[in-house]
């Protein structure tokens, strides 16, 4: 069972909700085309992306190593000339007939990026010029602007947050994943913050039309009724879900990619409540005293671990004798140790560092207790 | 993978593009714009204080056997704690477990790991490298927001050493050689007056001897009192001299007089200490190694220990080392003399041998041909030398009969080792 699966869902259902509001938005702000025209380009538009991203997919594996050495540099730069040539004609010539069309441009884009998405896993063009339309719709300023900044925000974090989920269980080829609502929690824990204060933004200083644009003398065209924009969201939504579950039918005939690195797998798993840490049995001795004890103490702890407990019984000498000569440090640990937890003298701070140091050597140097059972 | 898998980081690129758009809703005087901007710039900031707060709550922490032995499959447990109050998802665990083959482990806590729960998490992994000192360690716990903006790693910077021991071999070949004797009760015995538990035979009671040991039949049948001798028991002891003379190196990893004495001598304190002798380890390399006298498990891990640290950059010839700790050998034991060549001092060897045998001492001769092997520092002899060489040090240890052996690179040193007649006589 792919635990990945309902991340891939959020994500792909995120981003084509994303490609659809935005794009959506900024032609609603900027109309040139009749409304039932622009809802047939739009759902056309769609279902290409689903079919060419999907069928592209396929050979991803070698369109990735292309794209990922000349192709991608070569499309990001045609890209910001793009933008740049855009902007440069806009600033010239603000006009709204000249936004109308560059909102038809960039929304025209929109489905290619979702198929590079769907195709080479980079959605990075994707949300880039998704982005560019909200700045399209923002010019326009009203409900289309509000409504393009407030889905931007609220669909671009949802395919974060599946993207992450499904990158990171997918790379360890998981079996377990955490709930898809328990994620959809936190989510919600951060966005929703940042959604609210950007809503109430949006109720104290409603977006308006942007001055910089030469709005002829009718002024900016006249808003669609409110619930348009309900509606819109509504059917977003709708098709993202629709085309999330689509591409998911796709992806299930397609190859995982094995990883690369030693990815491991637990093979037991035990869980208990953490306790409060017990009181101290013994006041710590102070000073650089007690320095070199808790350093003496730090090596047992490592003795300890590699199979070399101090019996009870045992003095420190006694114990590290049982070390061995070959032990040195240890035995310059145990010395400093003795002089300073029985000796009259405080230790100075050059022996309290010195002992400090000599912990992980002595350590390194105890010889495991016992040979390992041969599997 | 230091910082953990996932989605490449988009944080910068997020950064620069809400700093755009707000800048450009501030030019083009759009509330919506400069909204935007403002509320994702407060997100990351806002992802970046939770990222911090989940990895300030997490810890873990490892428990691993510090030692095993080449190709063996090692569990490792781990312990993942969350000590925050809030549940943790997709939370990875990168450990860097010097004796496999990859770098890096990865493990995914997919989660939840609920606040103030401490989960154990197992991984097995193969020891896949060649014995030595390796490392374990750090372990990294690898945590973030649940947008995946910020990974934030949290390493214990803690480094362990893992001791990797040679893959040893079983060898039947010294089972056949002997001991010395012992007071306490042993599994072998030799037909002397002793303290063990097999009777010898029957002799006449002398004063001290005990009244348990009277012999009631044979008493009533001579009419004089009688007692049961009882045989000696041996408690086997051995000795190993390990040959680490810098003359002798030849080779290079797998096929080198190194890797040939260090397995080969694993191999034999395995053997002895395992069928319970008391073993003992000279050697002279960079170091001095004694290990001294003793048996069990712990003695086992310490000889193997110090074996696989020794560096083959002594100056002490392998006889010399033999007549240093001559008086170390116990009358009645056994000793293994492991050289790294066959070009040994013959009429030496054979006073040693002389002496070794005045003395009770069983001693075997192991030879690894370092010609055999690709030279490092010197030119190879011309086989027919080799060859002359070896039969010269072979005929030697038959004249004394001493067991004894010549191992080559060509030989398949797993299959010599564990071979019924491999230290016969030669």
């Amino acid at each position: 069972m792919n635990a990945a699966g309902p991340f891939d869902f959020l994500s792909t259902a995120a981003l084509y909700g994303l490609s659809l509001a935005t794009a959506a938005a900024a032609l609603v702000a900027w109309p040139l085309v009749p409304a039932p025209a622009l809802a047939a380009l739009l759902a056309g538009a769609a279902v290409a992306t689903v079919i060419v991203g999907e069928a592209a997919a396929v050979i991803g594996g070698d369109l990735q190593r292309v794209w990922r050495s000349r192709g991608r540099l070569l499309g990001w730069l045609l890209y910001a000339g793009l933008v740049s040539f855009a902007a440069m004609i806009a600033a010239a010539v603000p006009e709204p007939a000249l936004f109308a069309r560059q909102a038809i441009l960039f929304a025209l884009l929109q489905p290619l990026f979702v198929a590079v998405a769907t195709a080479l896993g980079d959605a990075a063009p994707a949300l880039v010029n998704a982005l560019v339309l909200v700045v399209l719709a923002g010019l326009r300023g009203g409900t289309p602007a509000a409504f393009a900044v407030v889905a931007a925000l609220v669909l671009a974090t949802l395919f974060f947050t599946g993207e992450h989920a499904r990158r990171v269980l997918a790379a360890y080829a998981a079996r377990r994943a955490p709930g898809l609502g328990a994620v959809l929690g936190e989510w919600a824990q951060l966005a929703g913050p940042a959604v609210a204060a950007l809503v109430v933004w949006m109720a104290l200083l409603p977006p308006q039309p942007s001055p910089r644009v030469r709005w002829g003398p009718a002024g900016p065209p006249e808003d669609l009724p409110k619930a348009a924009y309900a509606l819109l969201s509504v059917v977003s939504l709708v098709g993202a879900g629709i085309i999330g579950m689509a591409t998911r039918l796709f992806r299930q005939r397609r190859r995982g990619e094995a990883p690369a690195d030693e990815v491991l797998e637990a093979v037991a798993v035990d869980e208990e409540t953490l306790a409060a840490p017990p009181p101290r049995a013994h006041a710590p001795v102070p000073g650089r005293r007690g320095r070199v004890v808790r350093a003496y103490a730090r090596f047992l702890e490592g003795a300890a671990r590699r199979g070399r407990p101090r019996g009870p019984a045992s003095t420190a000498v006694e114990f590290v004798s049982s070390l061995g000569a070959t032990a040195r440090t240890a035995h310059r640990l145990t010395a400093l140790f003795g002089d300073a937890r029985y000796g009259r003298e405080e230790p100075d701070e050059d022996t309290a560092r010195l002992a400090e140091g000599l912990v992980e050597d002595a350590v390194r140097e105890v010889p495991p207790g016992r040979v390992p059972r041969r599997s | 993978m230091t910082s953990g898998r996932g989605a490449p980081p988009v944080r910068p690129y997020l950064l620069v593009a809400l700093t755009a758009v707000g800048l450009a809703g501030l030019v083009l005087a759009s509330s919506a714009l400069v909204g935007l901007g403002a509320c994702g710039l407060g997100l990351l900031a806002l992802a970046r204080r939770r990222a911090l707060r989940t990895a300030a709550s997490l810890r873990a922490a490892r428990e691993v056997y510090p030692s095993a032995f080449e190709d063996d499959v090692v569990p490792a447990d781990l312990v993942l704690e969350n000590r925050g109050a809030r549940g943790a998802h997709l939370v990875q665990v990168l450990d860097d477990f010097g004796p496999a083959m990859a770098e890096h482990q990865g493990l995914l806590e997919p989660g939840p790991l609920p606040g103030r729960r401490r989960r154990h998490v197992r991984y097995e992994t193969a020891c896949s490298r060649r014995w030595g000192i390796h490392t374990v360690g750090p372990l990294r716990v690898v945590s973030g927001d649940a947008l995946g903006l910020y990974r934030i790693t949290v390493s214990d910077d803690h480094v362990e050493p893992f001791a990797l021991f040679p893959r040893v071999a079983e060898m039947p070949s010294l089972a056949r050689l002997g001991g010395r004797s012992s007071l306490s009760p042993e599994d072998h015995a030799e037909s002397r007056p002793g303290q063990g538990a097999l009777t010898l035979g029957v002799r006449d009671y002398r004063a001290g001897d005990e009244v348990r040991r009277v012999h009631w039949p044979a008493f009533a049948r001579r009419g004089a009192p009688a007692v049961r001798e009882l045989e000696r028991d041996l408690v086997p002891y051995f000795t190993l001299f390990l040959d680490l003379e810098k003359r002798h190196r030849a080779g290079t990893g797998r096929k080198s007089t190194l890797e040939y004495l260090v397995r080969t001598a694993a191999s034999i304190v395995w053997s002895s200490v395992r069928r319970g002798d008391l073993t003992q380890v000279f050697a002279h390399g960079a170091e001095e190694l004694a290990v001294p006298p003793g048996s069990g498990e712990g003695h086992l891990a310490r000889a193997l220990y110090e074996l696989i640290r020794v560096r083959q950059e002594g100056e002490t010839p392998v006889l010399d080392l033999l007549e240093q700790h001559r008086a170390h050998l116990p009358p009645g034991s056994t000793a293994a003399l492991l050289a790294g060549t066959t070009t040994l001092d013959l009429e030496r060897l054979s006073e040693l041998l002389d002496d070794t045998r005045a003395r009770r001492v069983r001693l075997a001769v192991i030879a690894v041909d370092a010609d055999t092997f690709a030279g490092i520092e010197r030119w190879p002899s011309p086989p027919e030398v080799i060859a002359d060489r070896r039969q010269a040090l072979l005929g030697l240890l038959r004249a004394h009969g001493a067991p004894g052996v010549v191992l080559t690179a060509e030989d398949d040193l797993m299959r010599e080792l564990a071979r019924a007649d491999f230290l016969d006589v030669a």
